[in-house]
């Protein structure tokens, strides 16, 4: 926006103070970041076979991709569910943490209680918590059946199944089928949307309430109001929001590609085909954004600037 | 439900109202079912624990889940409060770090003219999308050239340059810190630290608070697994899932432990939250 009064005049902050604030976060990118990516690149074109002491690499190029889309019976049925369940749950995630971030943003009694509401699942998601949750305890099945867990410090994943907590309503069969699917979607959908809830009500409080003065006297409705202001101005928080969801999506373990990669590095010891299974995976996610998303804010852009 | 600004007032009719009511009372019921489902099994006698299906009620409360829960760990010869110490402070530490590197990283990438800086933020996108498991193996390795296994910093290094902090704040300052508010400071004698700390940081206040958050919920649930030997550094996520596994009858108390584990993120959320309020609606410039 303000793109052309940059050019002149003093600058923000100097170059050499720019340096120095960046420095530290740099030194940790490249050891905590960039050296364990290059090795796990490494690893995707490599055999590696263990011995005493270390591991072995043998170099093989494509093999493992090969082997994983010719030979592989899953791999290619696994990636493309994914794919299409990222396709349909970002887009949902995304509206309705929007939906209920807007809602959550404004004036009623017992706002603070209602935002707690739904930031819990965010903290219930995490870690141990979960574990618990979805253990089978005493043998019977757990209270809520929750599916894979996670242990990826960005992801809420977790797939939560409603059956068993139906079971304890003692309704018909049929009733209880049918109404477990949908109580399980919304579960799962909503269970995922606490951050991007939290992110999208920051953002809406960064938009100064003179806009909707001056709307309100303009005699903009309420409708008006929302596309022509705070959609807008949510601009860059969506974008944050969406690729936020796209990687709490990616790596969470309830997605099949991420759980048979997990489970073949824990339970098989085996890292080369894991880390090229992810790579490709990787991949394919990186340009299904590219091609969705980037047009798609390229246009907003073009149009609110 | 009455509002007191004249402005952003949401005048709803009735039913309106009622919509609006009944949606959030649906969506909320879904997110906290678990949480109250969780403190009821916390509170129930063995053998209720064991009726199927489960019940949704509990006829006899008792604490006897939490009475339970030091000599449970009393074999382990290390008291509660240890691994209590070692998940505050491992979580306190690396959610400071992080937020001062993150904002630091953003406010260059954000503000700056530095030439690689789109670069930079280029590579913060693509990173974001890396899953712990890929980066795990190769990060033992380094972990175990620098020496850090089996130290505190195990922990807390790694989390520190993540970069989804890095990637929130840098949109939150975008929008959120006019530069010619810099600039003005900069005429008015300010240096660049000074700048930085005192007009930039409080600006953002919303999102650091809510990046802080976020880190804190990652920290708190932080297991050093196959990085930490030594019993007396490990945190408290561990040796729940220890007392989780525990079976039978210690499934009351590993509610019981989860429910204890969900109090810290609670509190932090409420001073996150109940601070952001305080700061800014407008950006600074009027």
């Amino acid at each position: 926006m303000k793109t052309s009064k940059k050019k002149r005049g003093i600058e923000a902050i100097s170059r050499r103070a720019g340096r120095l604030f960046i420095l530290p976060w740099e030194i940790g990118m490249v050891i905590f970041i960039i050296v364990p990516l290059l090795i796990s690149v490494a690893y995707a074109f490599c055999e590696v076979t263990f011995k005493v002491g270390g591991m072995d690499y043998h170099f093989v190029f494509l093999d493992n991709f090969k082997y994983l889309l010719k030979e592989d019976p899953y791999y290619t049925d696994t990636l493309i569910s994914s794919l299409t369940t990222l396709l349909y749950t970002i887009p949902i995630i995304v509206a309705l943490s929007l939906i209920l971030g807007i809602v959550l943003n404004q004036k009623f009694k017992g706002r603070v209680i209602m935002r707690a509401v739904f930031f819990l699942p965010v903290i219930i998601a995490a870690g141990v918590v979960l574990d618990i949750l979805t253990t089978q305890i005493n043998g019977q099945p757990p209270v809520i059946q929750l599916g894979a867990t996670s242990t990826s410090m960005s992801e809420g994943g977790g797939y939560l199944d409603a059956s068993a907590l139906l079971a304890g309503l003692r309704l018909p069969e049929a009733v209880t089928g049918m109404m477990s699917k949908y109580i399980t979607m919304i579960f799962n959908l909503l269970w995922q949307s606490g951050i991007q809830i939290i992110l999208f009500i920051s953002g809406l409080q960064t938009i100064p309430d003179s806009l909707y003065e001056v709307s309100k006297i303009e005699g903009a409705s309420k409708w008006e109001e929302f596309w022509m202001i705070t959609f807008p101005m949510l601009r860059d928080v969506t974008l944050l929001v969406t690729v936020f969801t796209v990687v709490e999506e990616m790596v969470s373990t309830s997605n099949e590609v991420m759980s048979n990669a997990q489970s073949m590095i824990s339970g098989q010891q085996r890292y080369d085909m894991p880390t090229a299974m992810i790579w490709f995976y990787f991949l394919c996610v990186l340009i299904i954004c590219g091609i969705v998303l980037f047009p798609i804010f390229r246009s907003f852009k073009r149009k609110w600037d | 439900m009455k509002n007191k600004k004249a402005y952003r007032k949401y005048t709803r009719s009735l039913i309106g109202n009622i919509f609006y009511f009944a949606f959030l009372i649906i969506f909320g019921a879904f997110a906290i079912l678990p949480l109250v489902i969780q403190i009821i099994t916390s509170f129930k006698p063995l053998d209720e624990l064991l009726i199927f299906p489960p019940r949704f009620y509990v006829v006899r409360p008792t604490f006897e889940n939490y009475k339970v829960l030091p000599t449970l760990l009393s074999n382990l010869k290390i008291p509660l409060s240890r691994y209590v110490f070692n998940s505050l402070f491992v979580s306190a530490t690396a959610t400071v770090l992080h937020i001062f590197v993150a904002s630091g990283a953003a406010y260059t990438i954000s503000k700056s003219k530095i030439k690689y800086r789109n670069i930079v933020f280029a590579f913060v996108q693509f990173a974001l999308l890396f899953n712990a498991y890929t980066l795990a193996i190769p990060r033992y390795l380094i972990y175990s050239n620098l020496k850090l296994i089996d130290t505190y910093l195990v922990y807390i290094l790694p989390y520190i340059p993540s970069t989804l902090g890095v990637f929130l704040m840098k949109q939150f300052m975008d929008t959120g810190i006019p530069d010619a508010l810099l600039e003005a400071a900069q005429i008015d004698g300010a240096g660049q630290f000074r700048v930085f700390f005192r007009i930039a940081l409080p600006l953002v206040k919303p999102a650091w608070l809510t990046l802080a958050l976020f880190a804190f919920r990652d920290m708190w649930t932080v297991t050093g697994s196959g990085t930490i030997f030594t019993e007396s550094m490990k945190t408290l996520p561990e040796i729940t899932s220890t007392i989780a596994s525990g079976g039978l009858a210690r499934s009351g108390s590993a509610m019981a432990m989860s429910v204890i584990m969900m109090i810290p993120p609670i509190i932090v959320y409420l001073i996150s939250q109940s601070s952001v309020k305080e700061t800014m609606s407008t950006s600074g410039i009027k």
